[in-house]
Formats: C-alpha cells, structure tokens, sequence
C-alpha cells in the first residue's frame, strides 16, 4: 500500500495549516443576519443547496482541470484556469477570500516544500500572469505530494463543507455537538458528489447561485460583521 | 460568423412530426453620423426577429426586438451581433416576454450573442423577461466586449416558468454562458446549466425562504463609477420585501455586478427601474423611453 502522500495532505488540509480560512464564512454570515439559516436543519439545507451545487457544478470540475494542467505542468493552461475561477465570482468579497488563500497556500508550501512548479507558480504571479486562486494552489500542490485525483477531489469537499460548519458555531446557536452533527450528515453525499462532478465539461463548469451571490454582496455593504467574507 | 447566416428554413429530421424550425439573425452597427446623430449604418434580419424603427431621442437611439413567432420552439435559433462604435449610443429592447416553448426530450433551442461597444460607444440591452416554460430546453451564449472608456447596461431577465399558473422549474435545462471583456481583460464569466431534475436550481428556488424566483442580473460598466460611490450605498437599500438585491465590483475593469431576485415580476422590475433612474444620473446620461 503507498500511502505517502496521505500525511502530506493530511497536514495541508489540517485547520492549523495557517491559510486563513477561518476568517471567512463565504456568504453565511449575510444568510445568518437575514434569519434564512439560524439552527441545525438550516445549515443543513444551506450546504445542500448552495455547497453541494457549487462544488458539484464549479469547484470540483475546476480543480479537476487544474489538476490535470499542473500534472502536464502545462502552465498557460492553469493561467486559463486560474482567470476563469476569478471571473467566475460575481462578489469580490469570494474572490477576494480566494485569492488570499490561494496566495498564502503557495507561499507556505514553497517555503515546506520547494518544487519546480512552485518556482514557476511565484514567477507567474511576479509575472501578474496568475492570481493564484486556492483551487490553482491546491491543485498543483496535490499533484506536488502526489495525491491521488480522488482524494484530492474529497479532501477539498471535505473542507469547502467543514468550513461553513466552522463558521455556524460563532452565528448562530449550533454548539459543536450540533456542528458536527450537520458535517457528519453532509460528508456522506461527498461520494456522490465527486462522481456527479466528473461530467461537467469546462464549457458549461459553473454553478448558479443567486441567493449565495446577493448575500455576499450585500455583506461587502454590511453594517457589522464578524467575517471577511 | 455564426453558421446561422447561411442557415435558412430547415427540417428537423429527428422529431416524429418534421416540424419545420427557424433560424434567424440580427447584426445591427450603430454609428454617430457628422450631424451627432446616432443612426443603424448597418442592418440585417431574419425571421423569428423583426425590429422596430429605431428612435433617437436626442441622446440615444431606441431599436426594438421582436420575435412575431409566440417565442422559440424545438430547434429555433438566432443569432445577434450588435455593434457600437465610437461616441455611439443604443438602447436594445424587447418589449415582450420571449418564451421557450415546451419541446421533445432531444430538441433545444438556442441563442448566441455577441456584442461590442467601442470606445465613448454606450449599450444598454434591456429585454423583458426571458421565460422557461415547462418541457423547454435553451442554450444562451452571450459575449460582449467593452473597449477602455466604453459604457454599459446590460440585463438579463429570467423567469423559471409561467409562475401565474404554478408552472415553476418545470423547464428542462437551461444551460447560459457569458463573458464580458473590459479592455481585452476578461471580467466576467458565468456558465451554469441548470436542470431543476437534478437539482442545480436549489439556490434559485430558495430551499432556505420565501420563494423569489425572478431572477434578473445587471452588467455595469463605466469609468464614471466608484467603488466607493454613494450609488452602492442607495443599491443595497433598494432590498425590500419583495427583492434582493446586491451588487460588487468584477474582476477586471470599472465592471460590476447587480443581481436581484423578486417575488413577482414587478417587484423585480421596480427594483430594477430604480437602479436604471440611478444609474443614468451617475454617468450623466439621458436614458430611452423604452416605450413599453
């Protein structure tokens, strides 16, 4: 059995791999202010029905590509990939969070772990060739450790559904019992979610959220607020 | 070009009844003349589009769609390319609903667009609502580039079925791609294609409240706008009972984004009139009366 790769990407999806996601709730904390999601069952339809879309229909098929660019270490093409995730956010707050992952996922791990195709990711982005979005970064650096595709797909639903999870807890009155709870229901759809998104041809690769887009960008207008994002 | 301008009345062989389906075309220029007026200098159409005798209001010229055939049936297509060229201004209308009609398992129409404003050049493409009907299958492609000191207004407006009569998400796929360019940089681009079978309309059905499923989205660009103008302030107060409404900045460019959803369509469309009212005095601009 070679595991190798699994306590390297054990370590980059722990929550103490300093990225900053916790400062980001991507557009709960505006569905949080306006009541829509306020206990368990409505985290869970949220996940449901804005996560499980935008992960079936945007980011898994995203990073599948990027996975398969950085594996031909074809960099004009993540530099195509990289500008459509970015131009596919109609909030600048998302893109914004995603940028600032993306940007300090790539500085760490060329620091842990210098390869060629970081070199060539920090020269791109001195270059203003490449953001780098989180999706480009964590693409590259799983094919880097050698994370399989499949993994790789899971490890990231696994955080994209984690972190709204993380985030209810300072929102609403959940608790971390109630938390969990929510998380272990909607891992078990990550399975079904991976194969629905391996169809989704980069053509039509996107996801429609209106209710998500309108709550981020009224939380760039809002009077307070706990997040970033 | 599109392979539409050669298509003419064609067959379609795989439906059992080989009803016959309709490709059409409008590729419009609008130019401002020695005179300072805004005229077509260039104008060809085609069945299911006929369009009106544009208007110029001093300020800007008025063309209206309009499609005679009830909407697109199975196989209908058409193809738009409009062009705006230095200092020219056009307002684009269709001052009806366009329907996407019921339609076999197999068939689906579609809809390509392209657009270009040139420098100084001003579009505003404002469309009545584009409705989904139950059994419908679309495809809508949309570009649209923006040279450096180009403005625009540019709205999609979208009704997922005859909602009056309990016809909701009962289309069968409705799949849209667009890309807006700012100065040759991409902006924007959303794709989706949406089928409420599978269940990629949960966001627009809004499984977590009321129901608000007119969905229109508005581009804005122009250099004349802030991102810390008072105008975003006046858009986010706009929300009411009966809209959502947000807005944000693009990517690249003076480019954003305006999105609301309405409970019924003239909460959605009184929300939008408001952002237009506003959105004309922030660039300094006369609006068309769209005369519907």
């Amino acid at each position: 059995m070679n595991l190798t790769w699994l306590p390297h990407m054990l370590q980059t999806t722990d929550p103490l791999f300093p990225i900053g996601s916790y400062a980001h709730s991507y557009g709960l904390e505006e569905l949080c202010a306006s009541g829509e999601v306020h206990d368990q069952d409505s985290l869970l339809t949220y996940l449901k029905s804005i996560v499980y879309i935008n992960l079936q229909e945007f980011e898994l098929p995203y990073l599948r590509f990027t996975y398969e660019a950085a594996q031909e270490a074809d960099t004009t093409k993540i530099c195509e990939l990289d500008e459509e995730i970015g131009a596919s956010k109609p909030s600048k707050e998302l893109r914004q969070a995603s940028s600032a992952q993306g940007q300090q996922r790539l500085r760490l791990i060329s620091k842990l772990r210098p390869t060629p195709l970081f070199e060539q990711l920090l020269e791109l982005k001195k270059a203003k060739r490449v953001t780098p979005h989180h999706l480009t970064v964590f693409a590259a650096e799983n094919v880097e450790l050698q994370t399989p595709l499949g993994p790789t797909l899971a490890s990231w639903s696994y955080q994209a559904l984690a972190a709204p999870c993380a985030a209810s807890l300072k929102l609403i009155r959940i608790g971390q019992e109630g938390a969990q709870t929510v998380l272990t229901s909607a891992i078990q759809d990550i399975e079904t979610i991976i194969n629905a998104s391996l169809s989704i041809e980069r053509e039509f690769a996107g996801a429609f959220l209106p209710t998500l887009d309108i709550a981020s960008q009224r939380h760039e207008q809002a009077f307070s607020r706990l997040f970033i994002s | 070009m599109s392979t539409a301008r050669t298509r003419t009345l064609k067959t379609l062989a795989s439906t059992s009844s080989a009803r016959p389906y309709v490709a059409g075309h409008l590729y419009a220029t609008c130019t401002r003349d020695d005179s300072g007026k805004c005229i077509l200098s260039r104008k060809e159409f085609k069945t299911p589009i006929h369009i009106s005798k544009p208007y110029w209001n001093g300020s800007n010229l008025l063309l209206n769609l309009m499609c005679p055939t009830a909407g697109m049936l199975a196989g209908d297509s058409v193809d738009l390319e409009i062009e705006i060229e230095e200092d020219a201004c056009l307002t684009l209308s269709n001052p009806s609903s366009m329907r996407i009609h019921k339609m076999d398992p197999e068939s689906e129409a579609t809809w390509t667009q392209t657009f270009h404003v040139a420098k100084g050049g001003f579009l505003e493409s404002n469309p009545e609502w584009l409705i989904l009907q139950g059994e419908s299958a679309f495809t809508q492609k949309t570009g649209i580039r923006v040279e450096k000191g180009g403005e625009l207004f540019f709205i999609e407006a979208i009704a997922p079925g005859r909602i009056a009569h309990q016809e909701s998400f009962l289309f069968r796929r409705f799949s849209n791609r667009l890309s807006l360019r700012y100065d040759n940089e991409l902006s924007l681009l959303e794709k989706h294609r949406v089928q409420p079978e599978n269940g990629t309309h949960s966001s627009w059905s809004n499984e977590l409240g009321d129901a608000c499923p007119f969905y229109i989205s508005v581009l804005l660009a122009s250099e004349k706008l802030s991102d810390s103008s008072d105008f975003w302030k006046s858009i986010y107060e706009l929300q009411s009972d009966g809209a959502r409404i947000g807005a944000s900045k693009l990517a690249k460019g003076p480019c954003w984004s305006l999105k609301i959803l309405g409970s019924d369509p003239i909460a959605a469309r009184r929300a939008l009139n408001a952002v237009r009212e506003q959105f004309y005095r922030e660039i300094d601009r006369r609006p068309a009366d769209l005369r519907r």
